[in-house]
């Protein structure tokens, strides 16, 4: 039983020498938040929430630690559509101390589109740790800075920020065309 | 307007051409009304205003099938992501006059293709710069474009993020366009627009964001909008005392209009199907029958007054919408001349109603298995155990999901039963066939609170489902002269793409890239072909210099590699793809 753990001790020792090596940047961060599709159940802030298929943490709300946020990006979580970002995460037992074929379907995390490299893995955590958990709502300067300012996405978000967000809105607003709706009134109102 | 600014916009308005002077070649509303008799061309959505999808074209047919095969192909674009999606798919219907062919991608570029000389030529591109991230963050099932309408000289389509735009056939350039849905309320669009007279109709998506869906017609001459049916009753109308919350429950109440619909001239009447109320598994949040959720609307083509409406699923627990097309058909039951509207509903039945009044002539269920109702009512088509005393319907109760039964598994799955992809009807035969999705999956109740408001953008749907089960396929054919099932061809994939029927035979499409046709009469298969891509798109046929093709789009896309592939798992290695697939005979 030595042998199992003396490997999962080398590749925690592989990883941290990895993460360690060089810190990587917040837009090294943001790129793997956006190329991993972590949007497409988190979404851009982070919130997650009830979704058509389930509901996806809030990571502005975890009380994770960028350990165990790093941790669950390379594991997945079992039982759920966290997929595992390590492509050997149960390989080996590295993950929870369980491998593939102890695994059900139902409890197998999913596969992801595309594996991440150690190093995506711990750019990425590290973004969520210092971009989104403990961040509170999420404001128009903050989707502005996800998204750049070509896109209307952050609009919604406008007239709910604050002060400073709603000014930057406003002149960041003329930057993309706005097509007004002219509706015709209610076909079905009164007689 | 300087005079110099009017004069430029004289002279660009003379380029792409008036609404008052078509050139020869321009496609008429009078076209559009015979286009159940141009069997050459596809000129419309569901290729005629009545949605038969049936060609009578006889050069392909159940003796020479065989030999088909590929004649040509063209790379699309529109794969990329946006928003929560990681891809965009395909599944539009061609459209094709005089051998030119408009198709879509996801994201709404529409491309003009020359099929002449048996090769495909891409003659120009037309990119409306879709707002990936405004848009994909809203779309809850995918990026869809199910492709373009003609008329006079322009090609009309929408865009994900809420635009009907106007482009010119000859050049590719945008002749107009304007806003009709609002991404920052949750509205984007995915059907096809509907030329209808001088107006051309939109639908909705985003009954799964707190939408309050409607259906919008603009007039082709001013490009403003001349009615606006909503599809959710505001208070004091007709239909407003079906929401019996004090929260206010209707102006989230859902009810989008996604499907393209269909047209009768000869009573000026649009039929068009009503999606699933809001929030989806939540039904206590929303007493009452809900109307005109899970309905078909009869409207006043001119004005958009509700004529009537039937409602399949009132108080819906299950996310059963009826967008389904709605497909106008006369025929005789048991002997009686009748007009008919059928529609085959995500619940599971098939239903014929007397589309002059709305009234119930028969209904069967076209899955293999139910388990939400015993039945419908012989008389009114209502579900069996449906109970107009109670606000909130509980059907079988014991797979109805609910906040004291918040996990079930319900049959059919909330997909269907039968989703988007087309139906055909063979007028010779009086056959139906539908594209059916035969399947089972769990739901999951999560109540939402009225004290809180709704979040914009956010989803609001009481719950999700998932697929424990695995989900089949078939196409299932109903004799419309007696409502009864004639025969059923099983498929080891949903049907995700849609049918084409023409004198002798169904074609159809399958996830796993399958293409087949089967014999009309025996739904045996006759030929099929595996394209290596993911089908979610109808096939259609045309001529082009006077030869017979067969046309479909090839790339998965929509809500099933997201939402449901649990049920398929073999198709999670099916990548996304772009592709234009013609057939023909040597």
């Amino acid at each position: 039983m030595a042998f199992p753990a003396m490997m999962l001790l080398g590749a925690f020792l592989l990883l941290n020498s990895v993460s360690a090596w060089a810190e990587p940047s917040a837009d090294e961060g943001l790129h793997v938040f956006k190329s991993a599709n972590c949007v497409g159940c988190h979404k851009w802030s982070g919130e997650g929430g009830g979704g058509y298929g389930g509901a996806a943490a809030n990571l502005r709300r975890t009380a994770l630690s960028l350990d165990q946020i790093e941790h669950t990006i390379r594991c997945g979580r079992p039982a759920t559509g966290m997929p595992h970002f390590d492509p050997d995460a149960y390989s080996d037992g590295r993950c929870y101390g369980l491998k593939k074929a102890q695994m059900s379907a139902a409890t197998m995390p999913p596969e992801p589109d595309h594996y991440l490299r150690p190093a995506d893995i711990d750019a990425v955590a590290k973004y969520v740790v210092s971009h989104i958990k403990g961040k509170g709502p999420p404001t128009f300067a903050q989707c502005q800075a996800f998204f750049g300012d070509g896109t209307r996405a952050c609009d919604v978000y406008e007239k709910t920020s604050d002060s400073s967000g709603a000014q930057a809105g406003a002149s960041a607003g003329s930057a993309h065309q706005h097509l007004k709706i002219e509706s015709a009134p209610d076909a079905n109102a009164g007689k | 307007m300087s005079r110099k600014m009017y004069a430029a916009a004289a002279i660009v308005a003379l380029l792409v051409g008036s609404h008052g002077g078509w050139a020869a070649d321009d496609v008429t509303a009078n076209q559009l009304l015979k286009a159940d008799s141009d069997p050459g061309n596809w000129l419309t959505h569901h290729k005629d205003y009545s949605a038969h999808r049936f060609s009578s074209l006889s050069q392909i047919t159940k003796d020479n099938v065989k030999n088909l095969h590929v004649a040509w192909t063209l790379q699309l674009g529109g794969v990329e992501g946006g928003g929560i999606w990681s891809h965009g798919g395909l599944e539009g219907t061609p459209i094709v006059e005089n051998g030119y062919m408009y198709v879509t991608d996801g994201w709404g570029s529409v491309y003009k293709i020359d099929t002449h000389h048996g090769e495909g030529k891409l003659l120009w591109k037309m990119d409306p710069k879709t707002d990936h991230d405004w848009a994909g963050a809203v779309a809850c099932c995918g990026v869809d474009n199910r492709g373009v309408a003609l008329i006079g000289d322009l090609v009309l389509s929408h865009s994900l993020d809420g635009r009907l735009i106007a482009t010119n056939k000859d050049t590719g350039q945008i002749a107009w366009q304007r806003q009709v849905a609002d991404p920052d309320k949750g509205e984007v669009v995915t059907a096809a627009p509907l030329v209808v007279k001088n107006m051309v109709i939109t639908g909705v998506s985003g009954a799964e964001y707190g939408i309050r869906g409607w259906i919008a017609a603009t007039d082709l001459t001013t490009h403003k909008e001349v009615w606006r049916t909503y599809t959710i009753p505001a208070k004091g109308e007709p239909g407003a005392n079906t929401w019996k919350d004090n929260h206010d429950a209707m102006a989230n109440g859902g009810g989008s209009t996604w499907v393209t619909g269909s047209y009768d001239p000869s009573s000026n009447t649009l039929f068009w199907g009503v999606g699933n109320p809001g929030p989806d598994w939540d039904s206590q949040y929303r007493p009452g029958d809900n109307l005109y959720t899970d309905s078909t609307l009869a409207l006043d083509v001119d004005t958009g007054k509700i004529k009537w409406h039937y409602q399949h699923t009132p108080n819906d627990d299950f996310d059963y919408d009826s967008v389904a097309e709605n497909v106008l058909v006369d025929a005789p039951v048991h002997g009686q001349p009748m007009h008919l509207d059928l529609e085959a509903d995500r619940n599971g039945f098939a239903y014929a109603v007397n589309r002059d009044n709305g009234q119930f002539v028969w209904g069967l269920p076209f899955v293999k298995k139910v388990t939400w109702t015993k039945g419908l009512d012989p008389e009114t088509g209502r579900p069996a155990e449906y109970d107009p005393k109670l606000d909130v319907q509980k059907y079988n109760a014991a797979v109805t999901p609910s906040r004291e039964h918040p996990v079930t598994m319900i049959c059919p799955g909330n997909m269907g039963g039968k989703n988007w992809p087309p139906t055909a009807y063979n007028p010779q035969d009086k056959i139906w066939y539908i594209p059916v999705i035969e399947s089972c999956n769990r739901i999951t109740v999560k109540p939402e609170d009225p004290s809180k408001p709704i979040k914009k953008r956010e989803f609001f749907t009481g719950g999700g489902p998932t697929q424990p089960e695995r989900i089949t396929g078939s196409v299932t054919a109903i004799d419309v002269t007696t409502g009864k099932e004639v025969g059923k061809h099983e498929t080891p994939y949903p049907m995700l793409g849609g049918l084409l029927a023409t004198p002798d035979m169904v074609f159809y499409g399958q996830p796993d890239g399958k293409v087949a046709a089967l014999d009309a009469k025996s739904l045996k298969e006759l030929w099929s072909f595996n394209t290596g891509a993911g089908v979610n798109a109808p096939p259609m046929t045309f001529t082009s210099d006077g030869k017979q093709y067969i046309a479909i789009l090839v790339g998965q896309g929509g809500a099933w590699d997201k939402w449901f592939i649990d049920g398929t798992p073999e198709l999670k290695r099916i990548q996304p793809g772009s592709m234009l697939y013609v057939f023909s005979l040597n």
